[in-house]
């Protein structure tokens, strides 16, 4: 049996505020707090690396778990924006900062949006062969690297923030993540691509993808599972922007009290946005289940459900 | 069989928030009527869906008001 002990979040506290920006992309103040949703974003320091943020969300997890960096088995990060350029991985980096043991496995998955619930499946994969005990799952990717502060697409959007999972072998009180489904549009990942020339995003192309397959995608994975819509007591979807988890739930029916959204003081923080929506609720008791769905660059989705044990 | 403004009209209605306004001219630009970008791509994504057909963003950039959509919705179909 694997499970999901427990999330550990950091957000740098730093803040870039969007609405002095409002006149310069020429957008309204109901524009940006209705339909992008982000009033300030989360920056880390110049000096701060991907790894630093990693192991800062480590102490949190480490605060809320009591669990040590020796005690860990495997480390993967989930980033597209890695220490340096990515050579050493992130995760040795991480590995030397948290002082974690010697013989620990450690690797990068390069993955966006949807990162985490793909950590979320190769880390179980890791504990059902038997190749580790527990593992540590972290996602950072502090856009703020690429984004160009001028870009009207992309500007006002990503915020900086990280996440460290514990995930174990053990049979104790802990979440199950399973009822796993993948999904591609790869004719269309030029629409989210690091060019040359900086990030760019076709705004229109990931915003029809949402609204399209991921409704459908969620439909799947409840079929798939033999659960309604009722049986889910909240809806963990990627915080894109306001508009299009808005979208979502207006094509899907969901209740809109089952699908958080606040990413308003901290912006899009790609893979960690469903950790950090997902760590305190994992002590909610009235909530036992969670639909879990990341979409973005590939243009990939990924959705899986966790019931707690 | 060729689509009418009043087609695109019940669309648009489910496309907009509640708050949008009810009634459009079909010859003024959506831009006016209050739609945000977001709105209008939400709506020609529905038209999109709709009849089949597919709004490159060079089109879109042709497309500003509701007779503008449906002529261009029109040729597509006929």
């Amino acid at each position: 049996m694997t499970r999901i002990v427990g999330i550990g979040t950091y957000i740098p506290g730093d803040r870039r505020d969007n609405r002095p920006l409002c006149a310069t992309f020429d957008i309204t103040p109901d524009f940006l707090r209705e339909k992008i949703g982000v009033l300030e974003r989360a920056r880390k320091a110049d000096d701060e690396e991907t790894s630093d943020m990693c192991v800062a969300a480590f102490r949190d997890l480490a605060e809320r778990t009591g669990i040590g960096a020796i005690d860990v088995d495997a480390v993967i990060v989930v980033t597209q924006n890695p220490d340096g350029r990515g050579l050493p991985h992130t995760a040795a980096a991480v590995h030397a900062k948290i002082g974690a043991n010697p013989r620990c496995a450690t690797f990068d998955v390069s993955q966006g949006c949807a990162g985490f619930i793909y950590g979320l499946s190769i880390a179980q994969g890791l504990l059902a062969g038997g190749s580790a005990r527990r593992v540590l799952l972290m996602t950072c990717d502090p856009y703020s690297k690429i984004v160009d502060p001028a870009d009207r697409n992309t500007a006002l959007l990503f915020g900086d923030g990280a996440s460290a999972t514990l995930l174990d072998d053990d049979s104790g009180p802990g979440w199950i993540a399973e009822n796993f489904r993948f999904g591609m549009l790869s004719g269309e990942r030029g629409a989210l691509e690091a060019k040359p020339d900086g990030f760019f995003m076709d705004g229109r192309g990931v915003f029809n993808f949402a609204a399209i397959h991921v409704s459908k995608e969620i439909g799947s994975v409840l079929a798939d599972a033999g659960l309604s819509l009722d049986q889910i007591d909240m809806f963990a979807l990627h915080q894109g922007s306001k508009y299009i988890v808005d979208t979502i739930v207006r094509r899907m029916g969901l209740p809109r009290e089952k699908v958080p959204f606040e990413i308003e003081h901290v912006g899009n923080t790609v893979s960690s946005s469903i950790p950090l929506l997902v760590a305190d609720r994992l002590k909610d008791t009235n909530i036992n289940t969670m639909l879990l769905c990341g979409f973005g660059v590939g243009l990939s989705l990924a959705t899986c459900i966790l019931h707690r044990t | 069989m060729a689509i009418r403004l009043e087609d695109l009209t019940v669309i648009l209605l489910e496309a907009v928030p509640p708050e949008a306004p009810r009634a459009y001219d079909g010859d003024a630009p959506l831009t006016d009527a209050g739609l945000d970008s977001l709105d209008v791509s939400n709506f020609l994504l529905m038209v999109e869906e709709k009849y089949g057909i597919q709004i490159s963003n060079e089109e879109i950039e042709t497309l500003n008001t509701l007779n503008d959509i449906l002529a261009f919705v029109n040729a597509r179909i006929a």
